[in-house]
């Protein structure tokens, strides 16, 4: 990755404001690559099945709680795989980072793509 | 094309089961779907070609910035010093930052009201600049879209939605539809465009792989005396009384010796 | 994307493809034929979540340890990739720099490096003794 780069720029962008933060310097490209990692993931995944859920013509509640469960299985998946079990290792803020600031948007990639197939299909 | 036959009603009001037109999903359906992916595709594309360049700051500029850092970073980090380096290096900055020896020099112009007209400085000039051309970009190829989809594919319902929604949305989503009691689930091309507009951010993000796209923002350099901040002498002027008045320093070197001693008794 | 992630990717999707034109046609049948409704046949259904969970498993799959060429290569370790056996990054900084020890990158070398520093008489003086050392014995 940075091989090449002997001098190494690469953690330029610390983020270090001031002494209290001292304890918690973080790596804001790496912080940035995880982020991105678990973004395209779930992303693949909730556009997938919403195409699922419309194929097998899933209505209102059943179709929500699918989505749910698909959601955390998979983020738990995630977790236990992929982040070896200690997510915060490679994420800041678990909760934040893993739940919070993705599950609108794929919920509402889910229901464009169900919505999709669904028309479609039926 | 033709556009909707009741088929079986099964003798309830409610559950309204409607026969569509299958051609409504080729020739409705997927070209709004396509036109909306290649648009949010071309969009990206653009944003990219009109982004503000990087504009660098000219020396003298960055090392007033870089004085300024200094007696910041001293202030938070002095504890690491013991006393004495941290006295030198405390009434060294005081003295630079108070004599205003590192203070950017710009060419000052007689007519003192160009300060008080921010639209006459070019820096703020282009960077309003880009926000509109920011702007434009992003609602432009969307009020395009959505006069397309209204003005072709209006009046008539192409859809079922898999979920229910309450009779507030009815207004919205049937837009044009003249039956009162239709069920709010039965809906107009109009409301396809708002479900894709508001789900397509993953495909998008899947469609273009763009590995650079996390680092645009990074370039943010705080430059002092921009837009609604004091002049940078004033600010280093008040560093300067900051640091004469820190003059209660503990150093991480205080005691030193007999913590250590007591770490292995 | 290796291969193997390609092909099962390709599979689940041409999967989920013919059971969602199964789907169409499956309802498109039964449209004509009566206001019944009728589930959806098991095959489908099956053929439906197999492409899902095959899909979702190859998600996983495709996650790569992340590997590193090393900048100079050692004794014992000629070029090769070298791993730390993480599919993530590890964000603290302590830790983000080991990766950097490993491959032989420093990452302070814009500060440490300073070769302006480096007492380049006395390293002559050394060098030229050593090769006196050394040309004597030949």
């Amino acid at each position: 990755m940075d091989a090449g780069n002997p001098t190494g720029n690469a953690n330029g962008q610390v983020d270090m404001n001031s002494a209290t933060s001292a304890l918690n310097l973080q790596n804001m490209d790496n912080v940035n690559y995880n982020k991105k990692a678990y973004i395209d993931f779930m992303d693949k995944i909730s556009l997938l099945s919403g195409v699922v859920n419309g194929i097998l013509q899933f209505e209102s509640l059943a179709g929500f709680r699918n989505f749910f469960i698909m959601y955390f299985t998979c983020l738990f998946a995630y977790i236990l795989f992929i982040c070896k079990g200690k997510p915060s290792r490679f994420y800041g803020n678990v909760i934040n980072d893993l739940i919070i600031e993705t599950i609108m948007r794929e919920l509402l990639g889910f229901i464009m793509a169900w919505t999709f197939s669904y028309a479609l299909v039926g | 094309m033709k556009l909707l036959e009741v088929l079986a009603n099964k003798g309830s009001y409610s559950v309204a089961e409607l026969m569509l037109d299958s051609d409504f999903k080729k020739w409705v359906l997927l070209p709004i779907s396509i036109m909306m992916i290649l648009t949010g595709l071309l969009k990206s594309d653009l944003m990219l070609l009109i982004s503000p360049k990087y504009t660098g700051y000219p020396r003298v500029k960055l090392s007033e910035m870089q004085w300024f850092v200094k007696g910041q970073l001293l202030l938070g980090n002095g504890t690491n010093l013991d006393d004495e380096s941290y006295d030198v290096r405390r009434h060294e900055l005081i003295e630079i930052l108070t004599s205003g020896k590192y203070v950017a020099q710009e060419k000052k112009e007689p007519n003192a009201e160009k300060i008080s007209n921010p639209l006459a400085d070019p820096s703020i000039n282009e960077s309003l600049m880009n926000m509109a051309k920011g702007n434009m970009a992003n609602f432009i190829p969307q009020t395009i879209i959505m006069w397309w989809v209204n003005y072709f594919f209006g009046g008539f319902v192409i859809m079922k939605l898999p979920f229910p929604l309450t009779v507030k949305f009815k207004d919205m989503l049937q837009n044009g539809i003249m039956t009162s009691d239709l069920d709010a689930r039965w809906v107009s091309a109009i409301s396809w465009y708002f479900i894709s507009v508001l789900g397509m951010n993953p495909l998008y993000n899947l469609l273009n792989s763009n590995p650079e796209e996390g680092q645009v923002n990074n370039q943010m350099n705080q430059v002092l005396g921009g837009t609604g901040q004091p002049a940078p002498d004033v600010i280093m002027k008040n560093l300067a009384n900051d640091l004469t008045i820190a003059t209660q320093h503990e150093s991480c070197f205080d005691d030193i010796e007999s913590r250590v001693l007591k770490m292995y008794e | 994307m290796s291969i193997i992630t390609t092909v099962l990717y390709t599979i689940s999707i041409l999967q989920i493809l013919h059971s969602g034109f199964s789907s169409f046609e499956f309802h498109q049948l039964t449209k004509n034929m009566d206001s019944t409704t009728y589930p959806i046949p098991k095959d489908i259904q099956l053929e439906c979540y197999m492409g899902l969970v095959v899909f979702i498993l190859t998600s996983f799959l495709s996650f790569k340890k992340l590997e590193y060429y090393p900048v100079k290569p050692s004794k014992e370790n000629k070029l090769k990739l070298l791993s730390t056996g993480q599919y993530l990054k590890d964000i603290s900084l302590s830790k983000a720099n080991n990766v950097h020890n490993l491959i032989g990158n420093d990452p302070n070398g814009e500060v440490t490096f300073a070769p302006s520093f480096v007492d380049i008489q006395k390293k002559r003086e050394e060098i030229a003794l050593w090769l006196k050392d050394n040309t004597k014995e030949e």
